[in-house]
């Protein structure tokens, strides 16, 4: 029984942003939801998919962002209600279709979420999505709390219909991933059957017809979005401060004038409906204030376009000092947090934020010093691709040509790191890796003399990898591809892809087998397990010296996956007179450089020990002890 | 330059000096016993930093720092002599007697023999030879513990094959009397272990008997076995002999038939170590044996220490080995090619 | 709890169960009447990294999902180094700390790139920074009942035992139902229970 799905009008309940955003499409009378797995975005196709068969609509994990665009589309122009959502970068993977697909219009209903990851901490850039809306000329709102995740939900689906165009939605990780207080409504009792008008063409030429066409329905969100209850004002008629704020900054910006004492001074205009703004109440507060503030998550995207409002009407209102990004207020990278935000408008009030004394601030200051060591991510213990990339290393050291290892994207991609032995040496979007390395494999023919590897995860190679492959094949580029292949999309949470033999609704589905599809390219493929470390390596070297685009697939299950099906592989220990430690010809290889969870240093003893409550009992380090003092034994 | 030997780093400095320069000679001294170096097809691979600050491989390398004062006291107990041959106790000419151990042995088979008689006798319980793996196909350390095992490696590489890896398996299995032969890197290899011992193992007396060849210098294993490769398959050769100048090239007695390859194509493959060292005679062993130029069938046998000098005289008593007086032209001629050869490390060093 | 908001931080490691543990308490206090706001961070944290789970707890307002530095009442800790890490941004001298003194290394002390403090000074650094501290072997007790999982449940329970949280065993139960599922019910009620035991028998310091 899932709690989005209840029929339980006027009940509140605890709701992640993400199921908030869920909810709100469920009451909206969504028949098709889609999306590609991506933090901070997960949770809102994932919660769907639970409640899906239960409420009779069609939930699909799909290959990609941009068919996962398409497969809503498909649902949107025949009339019914679909939700997409991405990351970041999944918008950017989306976007040549929606750039089509903003110039086409829909029949029914689209909302596409977008879920913004600032600073970066799941993913591999930090980016502002806003900036789409502007560019598509699609309307787009930001919810500031929970409640407002949901309601916003159901207001753009309202507004899609009406203007028969995509409405987006922006949120942040702290909102998305954050729990807060949601009230539920009702459910929708019916639900539109599909068809497709085919009277008409859905085409987005010729551009004379449809940028106009786009600008016009853009107009008419802006008057549906004048007194939008999404924009309002609490604080003084004429701050001596106004705070501009949307999204995450909102609360931020409350609890900051609040722990301040600024509630007379310092009024807070939070902004919902971000694109395109609602003028009227910016101008109203613009006109009572010296001093603006903007605070928003990650680009100066609201800043920069209240300032167009202001110089459009600078005529009419007085001299205002902007302070923001741009004036390098608030920095230009990185999340907001409350600390931030405090400290910038005690600053600029000449408040003094409440503290501690010195005595405590110091105590405080040794404890995150001295008592809390970092805790560098690393690949959990048992782990294959910790394996796999043991095998690399040792390959390419004993190929001895300074060979490149070009990154990809899943928890494979902690290979830049010392848990992956730092092996991988780029790393930039999905299926990028592939993409470099069939470009660095035609360098030989320039005078490159280093082999080239790329690395991709069994998800990734599904979501982009493919054309790049062919790419290399065609261009008969030297490369080795190896997919490790852990039979999960990992680090978003175990979603079905397309190799999986279920899909989204738990259904049986169609896995597409990756070592057909290579074969069927012509490609020489291999399939290894990375448990069994010298055959891993010993076929790595050979792949190495051979020439042409040739695959790898190092096969072994995701121990996360494994832990929860099964009981310990091996029983795993170290015998302590057997273990020479920190001494010559050992130097800890196992701790120092190895680095599974799964063992600990008894520094007292200058031995290695097996962590109980860690190991998973894969035994991979029980083969790379020199002296055999690890041993493992099948219970 | 010679560099002292108190100082004993650790496998970055090791990298630094020997490795990363190519300066590496192949004696194996470093990759048994280690996981982070390997041999591998004939190069010593690197395959990860390690955090010991003073290690076994630093300490043993031949490359690295190695002091001819200290080591000809701590083997002789005397200074060195620089007079071109280092300490020698006497200088004779030998073949083995028995007619299968000269065949396949070098020139006159004077190692396989007197190796065959220590095991026999019990001198020692193991020998560290040089052998080839038909799997293989490249040269490699063995731990020979019968006869058969001995005459298995006769017969001269001519390559750095890591033997000495095979040292380290000997003391690992618990050998107490083991005999090693070695080029003149590495006797000086096994001569640091004993008085290094880094973890104290009692190397100085288990490694009882350290007969070293004579060598001007040594092919790259990988780089040697790759051109033959293209000229035969390499399991087929049974003996490779270089005759001494003006012959200028190497000899191959192959199941197949006879071959010989001019030293002019074979010269770049020839270990970049071996321009940096002093050494011909193995002057740091315990006997040194090498080719008798102009005598084919014979070896020119020079023996250093007591132990050298009993083992030869008991196999000489025995019936093992046939001895002759060795000339002094030839002992002059033998003086000038060591002489040349420590002129052309010194050259170097500059 | 007469503070408003109350503000409560769960700490730990990734797979620690961290996350599930602050949802309970949520849950709990929005049956409550209470508005709860929960700020967390997902995905890369489980990967052996510090997992903070922020809870505002108000009658009045919805409040933002990080809590400002220095203004935690409650630190619920599940490893003590994080106990530290979370009492240096976010403690005062009026915060209470209850916390599990197994401590998880992290792979940079486990390589031995640094050490990890040791246990008696990092329990005084603790100390010196909250107002009451309890130390708990919860992990311990959680592997006598079956599993370290139940580590998380042991500590709510010691803080509601010891009055810092409004939680009772029935009202955790529902919450169990609806996050886990039945068959999870007996044995985290009994983690809870001694927790409510294990804090009383502590002498506070």
């Amino acid at each position: 029984m899932s709690i989005i799905s209840m029929d339980a009008p006027g009940k509140e309940v605890l709701l992640m942003g993400n199921e908030a955003i869920a909810r709100g499409a469920i009451e909206a009378g969504i028949s098709v939801a889609a999306a590609y797995p991506g933090n901070p975005s997960s949770e809102i196709i994932g919660s769907l998919a639970e409640v899906a068969t239960e409420l009779g609509i069609y939930v699909e994990w799909s290959v990609n962002e941009k068919v996962a665009l398409e497969v809503a589309a498909a649902a949107a122009v025949s009339g019914l209600n679909a939700l997409v959502a991405m990351k970041q970068n999944g918008l950017n993977v989306a976007s040549d279709f929606l750039l089509n697909l903003n110039l086409t219009g829909i029949r029914g209903g689209l909302v596409l979420v977008v879920c913004d990851d600032p600073s970066g901490i799941s993913s591999t850039n930090e980016q502002d999505s806003r900036i789409y809306a502007k560019l598509a000329d699609l309307p787009l709102m930001e919810p500031a709390a929970f409640q407002e995740a949901k309601d916003m939900v159901r207001v753009a689906f309202d507004l899609s219909r009406r203007i028969s165009n995509v409405c987006m939605i922006r949120s942040v990780t702290r909102i998305s991933h954050a729990r807060g207080n949601v009230i539920l409504g009702p459910l929708p009792r019916s639900r539109a059957v599909p068809h497709f008008d085919t009277s008409k063409t859905l085409t987005a030429l010729p551009a004379s017809v449809t940028h106009p066409l786009v600008h016009q329905r853009l107009e008419q969100a802006r008057e549906f979005f004048l007194g939008s209850h999404f924009n309002s004002y609490e604080g003084p008629g004429h701050p001596e401060l106004l705070i501009i704020t949307c999204g995450a900054g909102q609360l931020f910006a409350q609890e900051a004038v609040s722990i301040l004492g600024l509630e007379e001074k310092v009024g807070i205009l939070k902004i919902g409906t971000t694109w395109p703004l609602p003028e009227k109440i910016i101008l109203e507060h613009l006109g009572k204030t010296p001093r603006v503030l903007f605070i928003e998550e990650v680009d100066p995207v609201l800043e920069n376009n209240v300032k167009e409002i202001f110089a459009d009407h600078n005529l009419e209102l007085p001299g205002i000092t902007f302070l923001g990004k741009k004036s390098g207020t608030l920095p230009d990278y990185g999340e907001l947090s409350p600390g931030l935000v405090i400290r910038i408008i005690s600053e600029l009030t000449g408040t003094k934020v409440p503290q501690p004394d010195q005595s405590y601030l110091d105590l405080a200051i040794d404890a995150l010093e001295n008592y809390s060591p970092p805790r560098s991510l690393a690949f959990c213990a048992g782990c294959p691709h910790r394996a796999s990339y043991w095998a690399i290393k040792k390959a390419l050291k004993l190929d001895g040509r300074d060979g490149v290892l070009f990154g990809d994207i899943g928890c494979y991609a902690l290979a830049v790191l010392p848990t992956g032995f730092k092996q991988a040496k780029t790393l930039h979007a999905m299926g990028s890796g592939i993409g470099m390395a069939c470009g660095f494999g035609v360098l030989d023919r320039l005078g490159a003399s280093q082999p080239a590897i790329a690395v991709c995860g069994d998800s990734t190679f599904y979501h982009s990898a493919v054309p790049a492959l062919i790419n290399g094949l065609h261009q008969s580029s030297n490369f080795l591809l190896i997919v490790l292949d852990n039979n999960a999309t990992a680090m978003t949470g175990f979603q079905p892809h397309p190799g999986s033999d279920v899909n989204a609704l738990g259904a049986l589905a169609h896995p597409v087998v990756i070592e057909e599809l290579c074969r069927a390219l012509g490609l020489k493929t291999v399939i290894q397990d990375p448990f069994d470390l010298e055959e891993t390596c010993s076929t790595i070297y050979d792949m190495l010296q051979e020439q042409s685009a040739r695959v790898l697939i190092l096969r072994q299950e995701c121990a996360l996956v494994r832990g929860r099906k099964s009981s310990k592989r091996n029983k795993v220990s170290v015998n302590p007179d057997k273990c020479i430690g920190e001494d010559c010809g050992c130097s800890r290889l196992c701790t120092r450089v190895f680095r599974c969870p799964g063992l600990k240093w008894n520094t007292a003893l200058s031995k290695t020990e097996i962590d109980e409550a860690i190991c998973t009992g894969c035994g991979v380090c029980a083969d790379i002890c020199p002296v055999g003092a690890i041993f493992k034994e099948t219970p | 330059m010679v560099r002292k030997m108190e100082i004993v780093h650790g496998l970055d400095e090791l990298s630094r000096r020997v490795l990363e320069p190519g300066l590496c000679a192949a004696c194996g001294a470093c990759v048994g016993g280690c996981p982070y170096l390997m041999a591998f097809r004939g190069k010593t691979v690197m395959l990860d930093r390690c955090a010991v600050e003073h290690g076994r491989c630093f300490a043993y390398c031949p490359m690295t720092a190695f002091d001819p004062e200290e080591v000809s006291s701590h083997v002789f107990g005397l200074p060195h002599q620089s007079g071109g041959l280092g300490f020698t106790g006497t200088i004779v000419a030998s073949r083995s007697k028995d007619l299968e151990i000269a065949s396949l042995g070098q020139g006159g088979g004077t190692v396989t023999a007197l190796m065959v008689k220590s095991l026999e006798d019990g001198f020692i319980d193991s020998a560290v030879l040089t052998g080839v793996n038909p799997k293989e196909s490249y040269p490699h350390g063995v731990v020979a513990l019968t006869v058969r095992d001995i005459l298995a490696c006769a017969g001269s590489k001519y390559v750095g094959a890591h033997s000495l890896s095979a040292l380290r398996e000997a003391i690992d299995r618990g050998f107490q009397r083991i005999g090693v032969v070695g080029l003149p890197c590495q006797v000086r290899s096994i001569r640091k272990m004993a008085m290094y011992d880094l973890k104290k193992e009692d190397l100085k007396k288990r490694i009882r008997l350290v007969l070293g060849l004579f060598c001007n210098w040594a092919f790259s294993s990988r780089d040697f076995i790759s051109f033959l490769s293209e000229r035969l398959n390499v399991n087929f050769i049974k003996k490779i002999h270089i005759p001494p100048p003006p012959a200028n090239s190497l000899e191959l007695e192959t199941e197949i038939g006879f071959q010989r390859i001019s030293l002019d194509d074979l010269r770049p493959m020839i270990q970049a170590s071996c321009w940096n060292c002093p050494d011909m005679t193995s002057e740091f062993a315990d006997i040194s044996v090498g080719m008798y130029e102009g005598k084919p069938g014979w070896n020119t046998l020079i023996t250093r220490t007591e132990i050298g000098q009993d083992l030869v005289r008991r196999a000489e008593e025995e019936g093992r080995l046939e001895i002759e007086i060795f000339p002094q032209a030839n002992l002059e001629h033998l003086k000038a090619a060591s002489s040349n050869k420590m002129k052309r490390a010194s050259e170097r060093q500059k | 709890m007469t503070k408003d908001p109350y503000n409560v931080i769960v700490t730990g490691v990734g797979g620690q169960g961290n996350v599930l543990a602050s949802q309970l308490i949520g849950s709990v206090m929005v049956e409550l009447g209470y508005k709860v706001t929960i700020g967390e961070t997902y995905g890369a944290s489980q990967r052996g990294g510090s997992v903070m789970s922020h809870l505002r707890i108000s009658k009045n307002r919805q409040y933002g999902p990080l809590i400002p530095p220095k203004c935690a009442d409650l630190v619920i800790a599940l490893e003590p180094s994080e106990a530290a890490r979370v009492l240096g941004q976010f403690g005062n001298p009026e915060t209470i700390a209850v916390v599990n003194t197994r401590p998880v290394h992290p792979v940079d002390v486990i390589s031995g790139h640094i050490p990890y403090p040791p246990i008696d000074k990092l329990m005084n650094r603790i100390r010196s920074l909250s107002k009451k501290c309890y130390f708990l072997q919860a992990t311990e007790k959680a592997m006598e009942l079956g599993s370290p999982i139940l580590t998380n449940i042991i500590l709510i329970g010691a803080a509601a035992g010891a009055g810092l949280l409004p939680v009772t065993e029935k009202k955790l139960e529902k919450a169990i139902i609806d996050y886990m599922s039945p068959e999870r019910v007996e044995i985290n009620k009994k983690a809870f229970r001694l927790g409510t035991e294990m804090v009383k028998d502590l002498t506070q310091t």
